[in-house]
């Protein structure tokens, strides 16, 4: 499937902005079964600096200041980026207590790249009732993607899609005690559950394909950026993607950005800023499928 | 037991050191000064032999003004200690030393360590070949949160990472030395060496010269060429950052920057552009090329680092990276503080250096290896329980002393997460004698030291060291807070001692200068707020003094002013409104409750001891700029203030304390006026004390004159009272207390410092000597207050005698808008820099 995606962020501030330092994560990383034919950051005004590298992740990172003033910014990522289906029914692979084992004897560059995505990470912590919500799950004998999987129906079934609940900074612990957020949220707290049972896993940032409902045309602008996870399942398979929001292994309709241990080393983007007043900001996000 | 012939001489009481050479003296442990026979060390006996020349009195007295010393000079932790947690620093003069050859084998030990050290980090944060290979197992480095991944690949191939180390060390029963930690993250400690070799060897000058004993300046002198080497610069612009006057260690940075020649920065007064670092002064950016960071490395850059890296620099990570500015250390060195490192020194020397590890760390277990767990649960009683990833001596568990239930928990997490803790062997630490409670008395000694890199990746170790006391031999926290004194490392000299000073020679000619080229930004800004707030402060004083002169007396005498000064207390935001409305009388006995109150809440954004406390926050972060007898007056005018704030709840005391205080604060004034260099620090202190002088005296005038009272004889001496201009009022006139003349004196007289056009007339001169673009015409500032100038210049004596004075009201009003627009335009213009950085999204 190939995809035009747009990703605007627009900050309107009240008093200009005399100085600023940003970093972004927008760029779709390229994978085997992710081609990107284009990308292009736009930025208005344009920054007095502006680099590219990658981040310590391997995703693409763009860092960009203004030492002149601006009252409005916008930062406009444009995407051509295609993605191949591929084949998640096999269930197939070692239990979380055969790949921990393997990780911790790190025999090759796989399972060392793998293990840092075991331990508590900025915003994810491991605690008693995440790990006792993930146990029921990861029985001794099960593949951990069978495992894994039925975690994340159980999150999809008991948590409540709320844009309202939850901020960028709610904990984990209230996201799993109230059980409502949104993608950020599930797939935090799914992070810290297998985390607490031993198994590495990762935060992904992205795009989702929508679906209008039948008969209605589909709305510009009117998607949003997406997150969900992906469980290692030893260096013989990699990497396996659930997206508990949606309680789906995403194929062909999820968009790859990034990776990294939870949405701070990660974010779309981040900046440090001087006056500004109280800026205004919005986000729109288009995934349109040509 | 000393062998000297001086025994003899007939002082009176000497020194008795022999009570520290019995056995078992401490308790048994190492005795640093005696052997086991009764007989000194070696090395110990000259410096013996120069002590016990000494008389028990004169010691005393000289441990005496060394703590006087220490507090002049404002030696302690905490700068802003509120009550109870102020820590003074104490010296004991008794050194500590060791031998020439105890001491060469020593700094080639630390040498080693420092370089394995240097490699680790610049490993870890690099290629990881270490992780990879499995000789640091990955589960010591990824859980750390202080693993940041934001240092990677900061340090270039060949360049050094770990600049300035520091390392904890005891000396165990057996009589050799162990690492007991290691400092890499911005160490401490270095200034307060430094201090205790200065104050010893002022007061014991003869001894430290005879003994010929190794200088410390070669050390800094290797330090400022180290740093120097570090930018690949012939002559570049070294800062020290420092975390600024809320660091326990501000006396310290302070200290170091101006010793080693630096300008001492806070995060705010540097500015990334185009990645790379520059200093904010008045006069535009100026670029840096290495910073001296006191900073702990997790507070760095908000915007790699986040929120809780909000005083730090944003971008300086990407400038970095980019090569433009290097840190010393290196962003990344404070990973290896944590203990869990211990475990696996002696392998990774044998490994990178392919030499044994000299100097042996306290045998420390990770208990994450199954091997080590057994040898710990085999020995568990006998050890000390760690996390393996803090640095600090905190959550630290002696296992034979913990209570079954204690032991139990600790078992239990233990068993959880084996990989977070490490056990150490518990070391009993040696013994020397100090000078306590006028006499010898054994303390048990933790002794930092302190090394630089060298080229090639080699290290220097300073000849001297930081030696911390604690009274009993159990383990002691790892920090340079820790013990209940301090004392000086000598190590004897090899050879002559070289006579280097870091002062520069004194054949060396000067360029004529007139001015600081760096003065930053923030400093402006705080001098500015530092002579906003010693004005309002006296004029706060003044104000509550002629208020309270009247509430206390005694006479039957009707007091129609006191309605005025309560009218101006609540137009200052002093009183509450109440006050002024209907019947005084009711309300004067609950008034005197209220004026300890105003005198004293903390808490009222405008009041006095905010003021004060303001002054005092600011005067610690100028106190570089500033003389060190303006430093100090201003901090005993807080002092003052603050210890009578504590036990002052009575209202009859108050009248005597505000008389105390105005006299504190006018020698302040004095210090000012005739300590301070008429340069810009002058000028901005003077620009904020100008602006609030002339606000409170618009002010002032106007609430009498809306209260109805100018008119009046007694509210005229009030008011002149207030604005300290009665005896010129009585030189000039007599007892004949008329509108016109006060309010001549007070707006229209430019002969009279504390007229409204007397400060207008000094901020124009202030405001033309500021660095501003070459322009032919006044800027707006000027404009503003020239018009200010020329209306009061406009008044009449009719004008002035007028009842009500409508003409002056309206003069005052607009010249109270005038200062308003001065304070926010030059709020713009120079001090705009120091705005505090937002993080999106906050």
């Amino acid at each position: 499937m190939r995809y035009r995606v747009q990703h605007q962020t627009t900050y309107v501030c009240q008093e200009p902005v005399s100085v600023g330092h940003n970093q972004a994560w927008l760029q779709p990383r390229r994978l085997p079964n992710q081609i990107v034919h284009d990308f292009d950051l736009e930025i208005v005004p344009e920054p007095s600096m502006r680099t590219e590298r990658d981040d310590p992740f391997g995703n693409n990172m763009a860092t960009f200041s203004f030492n002149e003033g601006y009252d409005k910014l916008v930062v406009n990522a444009m995407s051509d980026v295609e993605v191949q289906a591929i084949d998640t029914s096999n269930m197939n692979s070692p239990t979380a207590r055969q790949i921990g084992a393997d990780l911790f004897a790190h025999a090759n560059e796989f399972d060392l790249n793998a293990l840092q995505f075991i331990y508590n990470s900025p915003l994810i912590p491991t605690f008693a009732e995440a790990e006792a919500y993930a146990r029921k799950s990861f029985t001794a004998k099960r593949s951990v993607k069978v495992a894994a999987s039925e975690l994340m129906q159980r999150i999809y079934e008991e948590f409540t899609f709320d844009p309202h609940a939850t901020t960028v900074s709610t904990p984990v612990q209230q996201v799993l005690a109230n059980r409502r957020g949104v993608c950020q949220d599930f797939a935090h707290v799914m992070l810290s559950m297998l985390r607490s049972v031993g198994v590495a896993a990762r935060y992904v940032s992205g795009y989702l394909r929508t679906h209008p409902p039948a008969g209605s045309p589909r709305l510009i602008g009117a998607d949003a950026s997406h997150a969900w996870v992906s469980v290692y399942c030893g260096s013989e398979i990699g990497w396996f993607d659930l997206d508990p929001t949606n309680n789906r292994h995403p194929s062909d309709e999820h968009i790859t950005i990034a990776w990294g241990r939870d949405y701070s080393d990660i974010p779309p983007l981040r900046g440090v800023f001087l006056g500004g007043g109280s800026p205004h900001l919005h986000v729109s996000v288009d995934v349109e499928p040509v | 037991m000393i062998q000297s012939a001086r025994m003899d001489l007939p002082t009176l009481s000497q020194i008795d050191f022999t009570t520290a050479s019995g056995p078992g003296w401490a308790g048994g442990v190492f005795n640093e000064t005696f052997e086991t026979s009764g007989k000194p060390h070696l090395h110990w006996q000259p410096l013996l032999d120069e002590l016990s020349l000494l008389t028990a009195e004169e010691l005393t007295n000289r441990s005496e003004q060394a703590q006087q010393t220490l507090h002049e000079n404002g030696v302690s932790y905490n700068v802003f200690a509120e009550r109870g947690d102020h820590h003074p620093w104490s010296l004991d003069l008794i050194p500590l030393t060791l031998s020439r050859e105890q001491w060469d084998w020593m700094s080639r030990a630390l040498a080693q360590r420092a370089r394995l050290l240097d490699l680790i980090t610049r490993d870890i944060y690099g290629p990881q070949n270490l992780l990879r290979s499995g000789d640091i197992p990955a589960e010591v480095v990824f859980p750390q949160l202080r693993y940041q991944r934001a240092f990677a690949n900061l340090i270039a191939p060949n360049q050094v990472g770990l600049t300035l180390y520091a390392t904890e060390l005891a000396r165990g029963a057996d009589g050799f030395w162990y690492a007991m930690a290691d400092r890499t993250d911005a160490p401490v400690g270095l200034g307060f060496a430094l201090e205790s070799r200065v104050i010893t060897s002022r007061l014991m000058p003869q001894i430290m010269h005879r003994l010929r004993m190794e200088r410390l300046a070669p050390f800094f002198l290797r330090v400022k060429n180290s740093l120097v080497r570090l930018s690949g610069k012939d002559t570049p612009r070294i800062v020290v950052l420092s975390p600024g006057p809320q660091s326990r260690f501000y006396f310290e940075d302070l200290y170091l920057a101006r010793y080693l020649g630096y300008t001492l920065v806070e995060g705010s007064d540097l500015a990334v552009r185009d990645d790379e670092v520059f200093l904010k002064t008045l006069s535009g950016l100026h670029p840096v090329d290495v910073i001296y960071s006191r900073t702990m490395e997790s507070a760095l850059d908000p915007l790699e680092q986040g929120a809780s890296a909000s005083t730090g620099i944003p971008g300086l990570l990407q400038a970095i990276r980019s090569g433009n500015v290097r840190l010393a250390n290196a962003p990344g060195c404070g990973l290896l503080e944590a203990p869990v490192f211990m475990a696996f020194l002696p392998q990774l020397c044998s490994k990178l250096l392919h030499q044994p590890l000299m100097l042996p760390s306290i045998r420390t277990w990770w208990y994450g290896d199954p091997e080590s767990q057994r040898t710990v649960n085999e020995r568990f009683s006998e050890l000390v329980i760690k996390p393996a990833f803090q640095s600090s001596g905190q959550d630290e568990y002696l296992v034979s002393e913990l209570s079954s239930q204690e032991l139990q928990d600790l078992r239990a997490r233990m068993t959880k997460n084996p990989a977070h803790f490490v056990a150490q062997e518990r070391i009993q630490r040696s013994a020397a004698p100090c000078w306590r409670d006028q006499q010898v008395q054994p303390g048990h000694i933790a002794l930092r030291t302190y090394g630089v890199a060298e080229e090639n990746g080699n290290y220097q170790i300073m000849p001297g060291g930081l030696v911390r006391v604690a009274e009993s031999s159990q383990p002691m926290e790892l920090s340079v807070l820790a013990g209940i004194s301090s004392k000086d490392l000598w190590i004897p000299a090899e050879g002559e001692v070289a006579p280097i000073s870091l002062l520069i020679r004194p054949d060396t000619p000067v360029t004529l200068k007139r001015s600081e080229p760096l003065f930053p930004s923030r400093v402006a800004d705080n001098l500015y707020w530092l002579g906003q707030s010693f004005e309002r402060a006296c004029f706060l004083a003044r104000l509550l003094r002629a208020a309270l002169a009247r509430l206390t007396d005694e006479s039957d005498d009707d007091l129609p002013e006191l309605t005025g000064l309560l009218r101006a207390l609540v137009d200052q935001g002093q009183l509450d409104p109440g006050y002024v409305i209907d019947d005084l009388e009711t309300k004067l006995p609950d008034l005197q409750d209220y004026m300890v109150k105003v005198l004293f809440d903390p808490g009222e954004p405008l009041g006095l001891a905010n003021s004060m406390s303001e002054l005092r926050r600011l005067n610690a972060s100028v106190r570089d700029w500033i003389s060190p007898e303006l430093w100090q007056t201003s901090q005993y005018a807080s002092e003052d203030y603050f210890a009578a704030a504590m036990r002052t709840d009575d209202f009859s005391e108050l009248l005597t304390l505000v008389d105390r205080l105005l006299f504190d604060l006018a020698a302040v004034s004095g210090q000012v006026h005739d300590g301070m260099i008429r340069g810009p620090a002058w000028r901005f202190l003077d620009i904020g004390r100008r602006i609030e002088r002339a606000t409170n005296t618009a002010k002032l005038l106007l609430s009498t004159i809306d209260a109805g009272l100018i008119s009046q004889r007694p509210m005229l001496r009030a008011v002149l009272e207030v604005l300290d201009c009665r005896m010129t009022y009585r030189m000039r006139y007599l007892e004949n207390l008329q509108q016109n003349g006060v309010l001549d004196l007070a707006i229209t007289d430019e002969t009279n410092p504390h007229s409204i056009s007397f400060q207008a007339v000094l901020l124009i001169e202030h405001l033309e000597s500021l660095p501003q673009d070459i322009h032919p015409l006044r800027s707006p500032e000027s404009r503003s207050l020239m018009r200010l100038v020329h209306s009061a210049r406009m008044l009449t004596t009719f004008e002035l005698e007028e009842s009500p004075p409508k003409k002056v009201v309206a003069e005052l009003q607009g010249m109270q808008k005038s200062l308003k627009e001065l304070a926010d335009e030059l709020t713009k213009k120079y001090l705009v820099h120091s705005v505090r950085p937002r993080q999106m999204g906050d």
